[in-house]
C-alpha cells in the first residue's frame, strides 16, 4: 500500500512539475538566456485554430467532393494540408460579423491574397511559427530576431521608442524583462500581413504583445495577445511551444525566396521571345 | 593580345555613361521625351522602399488625374524627423519630373520627383540642413 | 612671492607634464570593452557613410589629402546637391531629351566629407594597390561584358536587372563583402551573442550570420553575400567569406563598380578603436577578375539613429514599371 502510495505520488508530482521552468541557463544581465536557433514543430502557420486535414489550401466545387484549385492540383499530397490543434487560447479567434465574412474571403482566395505566397515578410506574430526556424541574438544591449523565411529581422529596442513614425511589415517593437519573461510589444503595421495561410488577418491598428519565457535549456513557451478593435471583438491570445535546434540543425539557412517569385510576379512583362 | 581584346569589347559593350548623379533605373523606367510638370493635391503617400511613392491629384478641366510620383528611399527622411503625418493629404504640390515610358495610366498616371516644391517654390522633402546630408557621424556635435 | 628656487621647480614641473603627460596619452591604448560572454565588443549601430570613394578619383595624388584638399571636396558637394536640387528656374518644365534623374538630394545620405583614419582625410578605400585603382584583369571583365551591358541596357528579364532593382541585396556592395557606402542607408547593426556575430545591413535587412570558428558549407550552397566564418584574432574579428552566389557577381552603385567570382576569397577585419569608431579593413583574392589583390580600410563610426525598415520586394512597383515600359518602348 505505501510503495503505491509512493508511486501515485511520484506519478502525480512528475505531471504536476511539467510547465514548471527548471533551471535555465542564465545569460546577459543573469536573465534566461534565449539566445540560439529556434522552431515550432506544430501546424499554427496553417491555419491558427482547430483544422482537419485537407485536400489544399485552396478548393473548388468538385463532383463529389471539394478539390484543390487546378494551379495546386500538380503538387498532389505534397500540397495538401496537415490537421492541427488551435494555438488560440479559447479555441476560435473573436472576429467582428464583417471581418469573419473578409477572413473566409481571403481564404477562398489563398492564391491571391497569401502575402506569404509572393514572398512578402510575414508580420508579427506570423514570423515565429512559419515552418522555417529563426535565431535569436540577445546581449546586455540588443534584442535582435533574424528569421530565415525570406531573411526577416526585427530588432527589439530595450527601450520605449515612442510612436512609430511610418507603418512597416514587421512593425516597430520594443521589450523588457518581467520577473523571466521577456515581453515585447509591437504596434506600428501596415495591415498587409496575414497571420497564417487561412485568411486571418488584422487592420494597421494592429498591436501584438508577446512573452518569451524559457522553460528549461531547450524549450520555451510563446505567447502572444493580438488587439485591433477594427478586426476583433475582444483581445485574444495564442500559445505555443518553441523548441532550440541543435548541433548541425542550429545554423539558420538563406531563404530569402525574393528570387523565387520572380516568374510569378514578374513573368507577364517578360520579352516575348 | 587576349587582354588587349577584352578590354576592348568590355568598352564597347559596356560604356559608362554615368553623370554623377546617373541612375540607371530611372532612365529605363522614365522617358526623356516626356517631361512633367503638374500641379494637385496629395492624395496618399506611400512611406516604402524602395521607392516612396506621392500619389497626386491633379485637375485638368475639371477631370481629375491621379498621378504617382516616385520619391527615394523614405528611411532618409525619417531619420531626419519626416512621419506619415508630415504631408497631410489636400497639401498642395507641384512635381516636375518625366513620365513613365508605359503610358497608359493604368492604374495611375506615373512619374518620377526630380523635383518636388510647395507652390512657393520651397522643397517638399528637405534635409535637416538643407542640403539633404544628414548625419554621418563625421560631426562630433552630432552624437 | 615665488622665489627663484620654487620657481625653477615650478617650471621642471610644467615641463614635465607638458611632455609627459601627452607621451601617456598616446601610450595608452584604447581598451575594448567585452560582452557578456567575454568577446570584444562590436555591437551597436554605425555608418560608412562618406565622400571617400572605393577607388581614387585622379585628382588626388596620394592616399591621403591634405586639409584643404578635403575642405574644397565637401564644399564641392555643397555645391552639387545645389546644383542637382536647383537645376531648373522656378515654374520651369524640364526640357525633352534630358537626364531624367530620379529625386532631389534630401532623398539621400551620402556623408559629408572624406573620412579621416589616424586624423588623415583619405582619398579612397582601397589602400592596395598604391595607386587607389582596382587591379582589373580585363579578360575576367571582359567575360562579364555582355551580362554587364545587358543590365543598364536591356530590360528583358527581371533576373538580368541589378539586385538592388530586384530587391534581393542592396545596392552595389553594401552588404558585401566587402561593406561599401552607397548613396543612402549606409547603415549596420552588429550583435553578438556565444559563437555568433550579426550584422544587420539596412539594405536589404539583411542579417549576416557570421559563425565563429566554424566550417565553411559545402560549396554548391551558394549564398547572397557569400558563407561567412570567422574567429577573434586578440582584440579583431577576422571574417572569411567564400562560396558567392553566380548572380552576384557584378556590383554596381554610383560610388563603385566591383566585380566578385564564385571563388573569390574575402577578409574582413573589425577593431573597434574608440568608443565610437570600429576600424574595418578587406582583402580580395579573386584571380578570375583582379590580376592582384586589392585591400582596403574606412571606419564605421557610431550612429546615434535608428535603422528603419527597409522591406523592399513587398513595395517594388519600380522593377514591373521598368519591365512594362520596355514592352511598351517595343511597341512602338
Amino acid at each position: 500500500m505505501r510503495t503505491l502510495n509512493t508511486f501515485i505520488a511520484t506519478f502525480i508530482f512528475c505531471f504536476s512539475s511539467y510547465g514548471v521552468s527548471e533551471e535555465v541557463p542564465k545569460g546577459p544581465n543573469g536573465k534566461p538566456d534565449l539566445n540560439g536557433v529556434w522552431q515550432v514543430l506544430n501546424t499554427a502557420n496553417y491555419d491558427l485554430e482547430a483544422h482537419p486535414a485537407r485536400a489544399a489550401m485552396q478548393l473548388v466545387e468538385g463532383p463529389v467532393v471539394p478539390v484543390p484549385h487546378p494551379d495546386i492540383l500538380a503538387l498532389g499530397a505534397v500540397g495538401s494540408v496537415p490537421a492541427g490543434l488551435s494555438a488560440v487560447v479559447g479555441g476560435k479567434i473573436p472576429y467582428t460579423k464583417k471581418a469573419l465574412k473578409q477572413r473566409d474571403e481571403n481564404k477562398n482566395n489563398w492564391l491571391e491574397r497569401d502575402p506569404e505566397i509572393k514572398c512578402y515578410l510575414p508580420g508579427v506574430p506570423r514570423a515565429t511559427y512559419m515552418p522555417y526556424p529563426f535565431q535569436i541574438f540577445h546581449s546586455e544591449s540588443s534584442f535582435f530576431i533574424a528569421y530565415e523565411y525570406a531573411g526577416a529581422t526585427r530588432n527589439i529596442y530595450l527601450k520605449d521608442p515612442g510612436e512609430p513614425p511610418v507603418d512597416s511589415w514587421m512593425g516597430q517593437s520594443w521589450g523588457q524583462w518581467e520577473e523571466d519573461s521577456f515581453v515585447v510589444e509591437t504596434k506600428g503595421f501596415n495591415g498587409q500581413t496575414w497571420l497564417d495561410r487561412s485568411g486571418n488577418f488584422h487592420s494597421d491598428q494592429l498591436k501584438v504583445t508577446e512573452k518569451y519565457t524559457l522553460m528549461n535549456e531547450h524549450t520555451m513557451q510563446y505567447e502572444a495577445t493580438i488587439e485591433d478593435s477594427e478586426i476583433f471583438t475582444r483581445p485574444w491570445t495564442i500559445q505555443m511551444m518553441l523548441y532550440k535546434k541543435v548541433g548541425r540543425d542550429a545554423e539558420l539557412q538563406q531563404f530569402k525566396c525574393v528570387e523565387f517569385v520572380e516568374e510569378l510576379i514578374y513573368g507577364q512583362w517578360r520579352a516575348k521571345d | 593580345m587576349r587582354n588587349i581584346f577584352s578590354y576592348v569589347v568590355f568598352l564597347i559593350l559596356f560604356s559608362f555613361s554615368y553623370t554623377i548623379y546617373g541612375h540607371h533605373a530611372f532612365t529605363a523606367e522614365f522617358d526623356a521625351n516626356a517631361p512633367i510638370n503638374i500641379t494637385g493635391k496629395v492624395v496618399k503617400v506611400e512611406w516604402i522602399n524602395p521607392h516612396a511613392w506621392v500619389h497626386v491629384e491633379v485637375l485638368k478641366e475639371s477631370k481629375a488625374t491621379i498621378w504617382m510620383v516616385e520619391g527615394g528611399t523614405p528611411n532618409t527622411l525619417i531619420r531626419n524627423g519626416l512621419t506619415k503625418n508630415s504631408i497631410k493629404p489636400g497639401t498642395v504640390i507641384n512635381v516636375r519630373g518625366y513620365q513613365s515610358k508605359g503610358k497608359l495610366c493604368l492604374p495611375r498616371c506615373i512619374a518620377n520627383g526630380r523635383d518636388i516644391t510647395f507652390p512657393d517654390g520651397s522643397k517638399v522633402f528637405m534635409g535637416s540642413s538643407g542640403t539633404g546630408a544628414p548625419r554621418d557621424g563625421s560631426d562630433p556635435k552630432e552624437r | 612671492m615665488v622665489n627663484g628656487e620654487q620657481k625653477t621647480s615650478l617650471m621642471k614641473f610644467l615641463f614635465i607634464t607638458m611632455i609627459g603627460l601627452p607621451l601617456v596619452l598616446l601610450g595608452a591604448e584604447y581598451e575594448t570593452p567585452k560582452t557578456w560572454f567575454g568577446d570584444p565588443d562590436l555591437q551597436g549601430t554605425w555608418t560608412n557613410a562618406s565622400l571617400t570613394t572605393l577607388e581614387r578619383p585622379d585628382e588626388y595624388k596620394s592616399l591621403i589629402v591634405n586639409e584643404r584638399d578635403a575642405l574644397i571636396a565637401k564644399r564641392m558637394t555643397k555645391e552639387f546637391v545645389d546644383a542637382q536640387d536647383n537645376y531648373l528656374e522656378p515654374g520651369e518644365t524640364p526640357k525633352a531629351g534630358a537626364d531624367v534623374g530620379g529625386y532631389n538630394t534630401a532623398w539621400m545620405d551620402f556623408g559629408t566629407e572624406l573620412f579621416k583614419i589616424n586624423g588623415d582625410y583619405r582619398s579612397s578605400i582601397i589602400t592596395y594597390p598604391e595607386d587607389g585603382k582596382l587591379p582589373r584583369r580585363w579578360i575576367g571583365w571582359g567575360k562579364e561584358a555582355i551580362a554587364i551591358a545587358r543590365m543598364f541596357r536591356q530590360a528583358d528579364h527581371p533576373e538580368l536587372r541589378s539586385l538592388g532593382e530586384r530587391c534581393i541585396v542592396g545596392f552595389g556592395s553594401s552588404g558585401g563583402p566587402p561593406m561599401l557606402n552607397v548613396l543612402y542607408n549606409n547603415n549596420y547593426q552588429i550583435v553578438q551573442s556565444p559563437g555568433y556575430v550579426m550584422i544587420m545591413v539596412e539594405m536589404n535587412h539583411d542579417a549576416r550570420i557570421i559563425r565563429l570558428n566554424s566550417e565553411f558549407n559545402p560549396d554548391n550552397m551558394r549564398r547572397w553575400l557569400g558563407d561567412s566564418i570567422g574567429f577573434w584574432e586578440g582584440n579583431t574579428l577576422v571574417v572569411k567569406t567564400k562560396n558567392h552566389h553566380p548572380q552576384q557577381k557584378f556590383r554596381a552603385a554610383i560610388r563603385h563598380q566591383i566585380l566578385i567570382s564564385e571563388g573569390a576569397e574575402i577578409t574582413e577585419k573589425f577593431t573597434r578603436v574608440g568608443k565610437n569608431e570600429i576600424l574595418y579593413q578587406f582583402e580580395v583574392n579573386d584571380d578570375e577578375a583582379y590580376k592582384d589583390v586589392w585591400k582596403g580600410e574606412m571606419p564605421l563610426r557610431a550612429s546615434q539613429e535608428k535603422i528603419y525598415e527597409y522591406a523592399c520586394h513587398e513595395g517594388n512597383y519600380a522593377m514591373a514599371n521598368i519591365l512594362a515600359g520596355a514592352r511598351a518602348e517595343e511597341e512602338q
